[in-house]
């Protein structure tokens, strides 16, 4: 379980970002909506122990990160994985970036490649293995990065809007990998703007707005808010 | 040594101590910026203004300053490396820091930071991370060494005040081109100076042609 | 450029320190190798190339043995032997010298070389200084420049010539400080006789950067017009240095390098210098003139206080 206990982040300029936000993540699978700068991103990097807190503590499975040693604090930090709303890949093929998790936690170069090879064919995308990260579309490049995050093992997964590049084919596949990765015991994290994703996640919301946590939802209270919005627009477009 | 001899050992020497200079200043200029880039403090944008104003500080005056300290009465006159090559190696590295640093701050302060963001969430160490980042813009700081390269092998203050222009051992081009002017030898100044033009714009062309090509 | 991946950059950066070190290592070998003296001058002495000259005769016979000569100004001369970085001097500055004789600094004063400085201007020499003494001289361009009728440029650089230009005017009472046809160049003899030349002007100058720079056609307007006088006598002093930190090898080697200066080779060579390429000697050996030069550089000395 990841909780944060009064935790306050401000960027350079000074001015908080986060406001004493207090959270237990203990779903399978959480999602954080809020509007544009509402601090999704900025929290999800907190969570992922990327930003260290002004104030305030982040408990992985109840111990406190940012007082650990740094060689403490690598063996926690493998236990969770962010993948940035704008990811990068690396230099190479997809192959190379897939399997660089893995070296970097001392496989050996066939293990990784055997091991990146079978999540890509799972993931329905062996046809990449080979391309270069300029070869890629925009949906396929952020593929490319979610398994690159979900190869490394790490028992958190926390997504900053994974959908946004996705056609509603691969946001199934997405979904699929999801209830796929929970099912092994590990935890998933979301931030996305994507309401019907959400409700087809069927979970947990946390709906934050200045840096503030301002109301715990469920899937299914975006329901009604969904179909008053289609409602509407379809309205509007009619008329005009 | 013949004229063409000397001339040969000079351009060996210089661009051999420019180079080291290079070498030596990067293994803390660009940890250092990285440092820099990833801090949040406000302190950094501070910093950042005084190093950049620090780029065009006279290098006589850093050559006075370390003379100072090197010279047999100052604090590390005991090194004995006042009027060697070493001298100017560290001169030069000390003189290229500002400039080293400000322009890898600019790479690694752009979207190029993600790299080690993403390296460290997959679980590298920050040995790999940064070695991750280094491979990535790979391209990008060998610009900058080679920009540092230009401005080492071009100064002449902290060549002349701890190398000492001493013939066959800490005699470069620019402290050449000084004494050959006050010799009244404008023709081989000119000609070193041409010599001197080559190299820079050898480098300054190989670091458009790298500037101008994307990786990948 | 090739692809990088990171074990190349890894090979790289280790490639490149022990390039780093490998160099190190080098010098520090050749660095080591031989008794090594330092001898700290003024610049338009080394720039002759009279010292450079004579330090490949003396290696001839001493070929374990490194000269480095650093060549600065001559108040940077003295000041790197107070500090200690320097085993001997070679210096042209009476006044200075005198001073940190009288500090301990510098010991076993060695008058090895003299010449004269001299007056140069216009072909025209509109205020007919030729064959004058050089205060009589002093005193006509005064004069000719008041009225307009010439220029006087000045290196204006705390330098040994600077210093003696002051002397000469100070001896003839006068004062062209602040006056509109006094130019100072602040820079080195080079510049300003080429700036002589430009502006038709007088100044003074070292014979051998004049000769040098007329040889080689850059000073057409200029020719040399005063070169003789006491008061442009010009004396070169070697020192030993007491604060550096030599061992007895470097002392040998510093007592033998006093003795071959001094020596009829040496002052031989001192003597000749110069002369296939300008036709007349840049510099006269002290040999037979000790006491003279001795009592003229005591003279400069007092002249000063
Ligand atoms: N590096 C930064 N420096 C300074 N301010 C920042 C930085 N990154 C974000 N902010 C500010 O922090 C606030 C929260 O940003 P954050 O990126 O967390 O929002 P978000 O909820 O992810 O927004 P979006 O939906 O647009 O991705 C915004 O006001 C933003 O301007
Ligand atoms: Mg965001």
């Amino acid at each position: 379980m990841i909780e944060l206990r009064d935790v306050w982040f401000s960027y350079n300029s000074g001015k908080p970002i986060i406001h004493g936000v207090n959270l237990r993540l203990s779903n399978e699978i959480t999602i954080i909506i809020g509007p544009n700068g509402a601090g999704k991103t900025t929290l999800l990097k907190i969570i992922a122990c990327l930003y260290k807190p002004d104030k305030g503590d982040v408990l992985i499975d109840g111990v406190n990160f940012w007082k650990l040693k740094s060689k403490e604090k690598l063996i926690m930090r493998r236990k969770i994985v962010y993948v940035h709303e704008n990811p990068v890949l690396f230099k190479g093929t997809v192959m190379d970036n897939v399997t660089y998790p893995l070296i970097i936690r001392g496989h050996s170069l066939e293990k990784a490649r055997e091991k990146a090879l079978k999540l890509l064919k799972s993931l329905k995308l062996e046809y990449l293995t080979d391309r270069k990260r300029n070869e890629l579309s925009a949906g396929e490049f952020q593929l490319v990065a979610i398994a690159r995050a979900i190869i490394s093992g790490a028992k958190y997964i926390v997504l900053d809007e994974p959908t946004s590049n996705l056609d509603l084919e691969h946001r199934i596949v997405l979904e699929s990998i999801i209830r796929e990765i929970v099912k092994s015991g590990k935890q998933v994290i979301i931030a996305t703007h994507d309401r019907l994703f959400a409700l087809k996640l069927n979970t947990e919301i946390i709906e934050i707005n200045n840096g503030e946590i301002r109301s715990i939802l469920h899937s299914k209270d975006l329901y009604q808010e969904i179909e008053e919005f289609i409602k509407k627009a379809g309205k509007k477009s009619l008329n005009s | 040594m013949s004229f063409i001899g000397e001339i040969i050992e000079i351009t060996i020497r210089s661009v051999t101590i420019s180079l080291s200079a290079t070498i030596l200043s990067s293994l803390w200029s660009i940890p250092l910026s990285l440092i820099i880039a990833r801090s949040r403090s406000r302190m950094t944008k501070a910093l950042m203004g005084v190093l950049n104003s620090l780029i065009g500080f006279p290098t006589v005056l850093v050559g006075l300053f370390l003379y100072i300290i090197f010279s047999s009465s100052g604090p590390l006159g005991g090194l004995g490396i006042l009027y060697t090559p070493f001298a100017i190696m560290i001169g030069e590295a000390l003189l290229i820091t500002p400039l080293l640093i400000s322009l890898s701050y600019e790479i690694f302060s752009k979207a190029y930071y993600e790299y080690w963001e993403t390296s460290i969430t997959l679980g590298a160490t920050p040995a790999q991370a940064f070695m991750k980042l280094i491979t990535e813009r790979f391209e990008d700081i060998i610009v900058v060494l080679l920009i540092g390269f230009s401005r080492a092998i071009g100064e002449l203050g902290v060549a002349l005040m701890v190398g000492g222009n001493i013939r066959g051992f800490t005699r470069v081009f620019t402290t050449t081109i000084a004494l050959e002017v006050s010799k009244g030898n404008f023709d081989i100044a000119l000609f070193l100076g041409f010599i001197l033009l080559i190299i820079v714009s050898t480098t300054s062309a190989i670091i458009r042609i790298m500037g101008g090509r994307k990786s990948d | 450029m090739m692809p990088m991946n990171e074990r190349k950059v890894k090979y790289a950066l280790a490639l490149s320190i022990i390039l780093l070190m490998g160099i190190a290592s080098t010098y520090y070998f050749l660095y080591n190798q031989s008794v090594k003296i330092r001898i700290s001058t003024t610049t338009s002495l080394y720039a002759t190339g009279l010292l450079d000259y004579l330090y490949d005769e003396f290696k001839e016979n001493h070929s374990n043995v490194v000269v480095q000569f650093i060549a600065v100004g001559s108040g940077a001369a003295l000041k790197l032997a107070e500090q200690g970085d320097v085993d001997m001097v070679f210096v042209h500055a009476p006044n200075l010298e005198a001073d940190y004789i009288k500090r301990g600094i510098i010991t076993n004063h060695t008058i090895f070389a003299y010449n004269y400085f001299i007056i140069v201007g216009p072909k025209s020499d509109p205020a007919h200084i030729a064959n004058l003494t050089p205060i009589e001289a002093m005193k006509s361009i005064y004069n000719s420049c008041e009225n307009g009728q010439a220029l006087f440029i000045s290196r204006g650089d705390q330098s040994g010539t600077h210093q003696r230009e002051l002397l000469l005017w100070n001896l003839s009472g006068l004062n062209p400080f602040n006056k509109s046809w006094y130019i100072e160049t602040g820079s080195g003899m080079s510049e300003t006789l080429l700036v002589a030349n430009e502006k038709n002007a007088y100044t003074i100058s070292d014979i051998g950067t004049f000769l040098k720079l007329k040889g080689d056609g850059r000073l057409p307007n200029l020719v040399k017009l005063v070169d003789k006088g006491k008061i442009l006598i010009n004396i070169y002093s070697a020192y030993i240095v007491e604060t550096a930190k030599t061992n007895s090898d470097t002392q040998k080697v510093i007592k033998s390098l006093m003795k071959f200066i001094l020596s009829d080779t040496g002052q031989e060579l001192i003597g000749s210098f110069g002369v296939d390429k300008y036709g007349q000697p840049l510099f006269y050996p002290a040999k037979g003139h000790e006491d003279e030069l001795r009592e003229i550089w005591q003279w400069f000395v007092d002249l000063a206080k």
